[in-house]
């Protein structure tokens, strides 16, 4: 059968191994458990690794492991794990080892809830490990997308040899819809940095992010600088329905545009001109086209499941040139519908109608 | 569908039993049975009957899950109101079973009530669900779900769909492997579920082969108010 029903988190699970996934490394947390349960299963049939460490401390330094091998890696935990594989993470930055790792995040802080929640990103945009990174962030709107953007997240992550992350959480994870799976790929861990043996090399390949002279750490830290710059200029992706002509802009991603697309579907009914520009990257942030809307004189609503994280970028993007307006739900709960669309009647204009 | 005093709906992971299972209970009501749903779903906390309670309580039907207000807290704790349910000779027991072989373990807890009393065990099968689109694989798990339940299974539900892109080449299809895996199993479909009449077949419209409506109770908050 082409089509298959699917969770968001088997989604995940089965699209990182049709593109060449071969390792997971994990440990449990509750919403993200089909992941390691799907990969326990599925590794097995290609010829895989699963692996379910004794921490996430350990899991995210296995990833560094198989990674520096050339090795298609993933790791899945949610938020507090999250939290706990940080110092890992920077490590597999300044070390620059690909590898995939997903957040299907809940309620924090501390050991929060099972709910779902979008309050995790400043540490996946931000860094939340030390150091000077950024981590090429992806946010899927629907099932589908969680099959395409770890497809694509795995080739990025070797392109750039930077860690990527899946930011989603756990209604995205949960939600089951029909998707169409690509072909299963086999990718060679053969690479001409991975650390696989000399192989008749003069110099062995070095994975590590020491730089234990000052003006070494500088000269890393130029060319990762530049690598962010090529992942900035060349990375964004975002989805812009309607926001040509409409009054005002509303700016959500994972679960909140879901809610979103339906209030901004009732209002069109209305006639009441309502766009939606929805990030698939959060980390690079669609700066441009968010400036370019503000010149054109649009007014803008961000609607996230947090106090107000990716508000702070919008506001940054328009740098004053529009007024924005922020509406959230603190973990726990989910922004209805109802509640969306009567936040946006009250920005529109009188006489928003056509 | 004459009704045995229990009836037990379990199925693989992601087979959409809990959506079956909650539009049984909700058909017996109608028919003017005194109703008992157990929620014994112990693999997944979320998208299952407990966060429906309000609304079946509304209807008149009992929901026995977890404590109230540990809907959320993954530790599954069975409730003693489940014995008085199966103890009542005039109600209606409807269990909704969680996911594989492991869940289904928690019937044995019951056993001397299922030797006692008539009951049927469904076994709901979506052939669209990743891994179940051989017959020989629901019929493996079936197999699995008697071993660890210590019970019969003595028919198959077949819930073919795949969402909102569900035709009836999708049904079609669907209902072919189901009843391959009927035929092996040596039990009956005891129907096929619907939620969209024009998607209804001929035989499916004219009667011979049973069909269940189903309204979704299960929706992502998007599809709501």
């Amino acid at each position: 059968m082409e089509r298959v029903m699917m969770k968001g988190n088997e989604a995940l699970a089965e699209g990182a191994i049709r593109a060449g996934c071969r390792f997971f490394f994990g440990y449990p947390i509750t919403p993200q458990n089909e992941i390691p349960e799907y990969m326990a299963r599925r590794m097995p049939e290609v010829g895989g690794v699963f692996l379910q460490a004794e921490s996430e401390v350990s899991a995210i330094n296995m990833v560094y492991g198989a990674g520096g091998a050339g090795g298609r890696v993933l790791t899945s935990s949610s938020s507090p794990g999250i939290s706990l594989k940080q110092e890992g993470i920077s490590y597999l930055v300044g070390a620059q080892v690909p590898c995939v790792i997903v957040n299907v995040a809940r309620g924090g802080p501390g050991l929060g809830g099972l709910t779902p929640s979008q309050s995790d990103y400043f540490q996946a945009t931000k860094g939340g490990g030390h150091g000077d990174y950024r981590l090429l962030v992806y946010a899927p709107g629907n099932a589908q997308e969680m099959v395409d953007l770890i497809g694509l997240a795995f080739d990025k992550a070797e392109a750039y040899r930077n860690p990527v992350m899946i930011l989603t959480d756990a209604i995205m994870g949960q939600m089951m819809e029909p998707v169409v799976l690509p072909p299963l790929r086999e990718v060679s861990p053969d690479k001409p940095w991975a650390t696989t043996g000399k192989k008749g090399r003069s110099k062995p390949n070095l994975i590590n992010s020491l730089g234990i002279v000052g003006e070494d750490l500088e000269r890393i830290n130029v060319e990762l600088q530049a690598k962010f710059a090529r992942m900035a200029a060349d990375e964004v992706r975002y989805e812009a329905d309607g926001v040509e002509d409409a009054d005002l802009v509303v700016v959500a991603y994972g679960t909140s545009s879901r809610v979103v697309r339906s209030a901004i579907s009732r209002l069109r009914q209305e006639k009441k001109k309502v766009g939606l520009l929805r990030p698939v990257t959060l980390w690079p942030f669609p700066q441009q086209i968010l400036a370019e809307l503000a010149a054109a004189g649009k007014r803008f609503l961000v609607v996230e499941m947090s106090a107000g994280q990716m508000v702070e970028d919008v506001i940054l993007s328009v740098n004053d040139r529009a007024k924005v307006t922020f509406f959230g739900k603190l973990n726990g709960t989910v922004p209805t519908v109802k509640e969306v669309y009567d936040r946006i009647m009250s920005l529109l204009p009188e006489g928003g109608e056509e | 569908m004459e009704a045995e005093r229990i009836t037990i709906f379990t199925g693989p992971f992601g087979s959409g039993k809990t959506e079956v299972a909650v539009n049984y209970a909700l058909h017996l009501n109608r028919q003017g049975q005194r109703v008992g749903l157990v929620d014994l779903d112990i693999v997944n906390p979320y998208f299952r009957s407990r966060s429906l309670a309000r609304q079946l309580k509304e209807e008149g039907i009992d929901l026995v899950s977890t404590q109230p207000g540990l809907e959320m807290a993954d530790l599954p704790a069975l409730s003693p109101r489940i014995f008085s349910f199966l103890q009542s000779p005039d109600r209606q027991v409807v269990f909704d079973v969680g996911g594989d072989p492991t869940g289904a373990r928690v019937l044995g807890r019951f056993q001397p009530y299922f030797q006692a009393t008539p009951y049927r065990l469904w076994l709901v099968v979506n052939p669209y669900r990743p891994g179940y689109q051989e017959p020989e694989r629901l019929v493996k798990l079936a197999r699995e779900v008697e071993t660890a339940s210590r019970l019969q299974i003595n028919g198959l539900i077949d819930n073919s769909n795949l969402g909102q892109l569900t035709d009836r080449r999708v049904r079609a299809e669907g209902a072919e492997l189901v009843t391959a895996a009927a035929e092996r199993l040596r039990v009956p479909v005891v129907f096929r579920t619907y939620t969209d009449q024009a998607l209804l077949t001929e035989p499916e419209r004219a009667g011979p082969e049973p069909v269940f409506p189903l309204k979704l109770f299960m929706r992502p908050p998007w599809e709501g108010e």
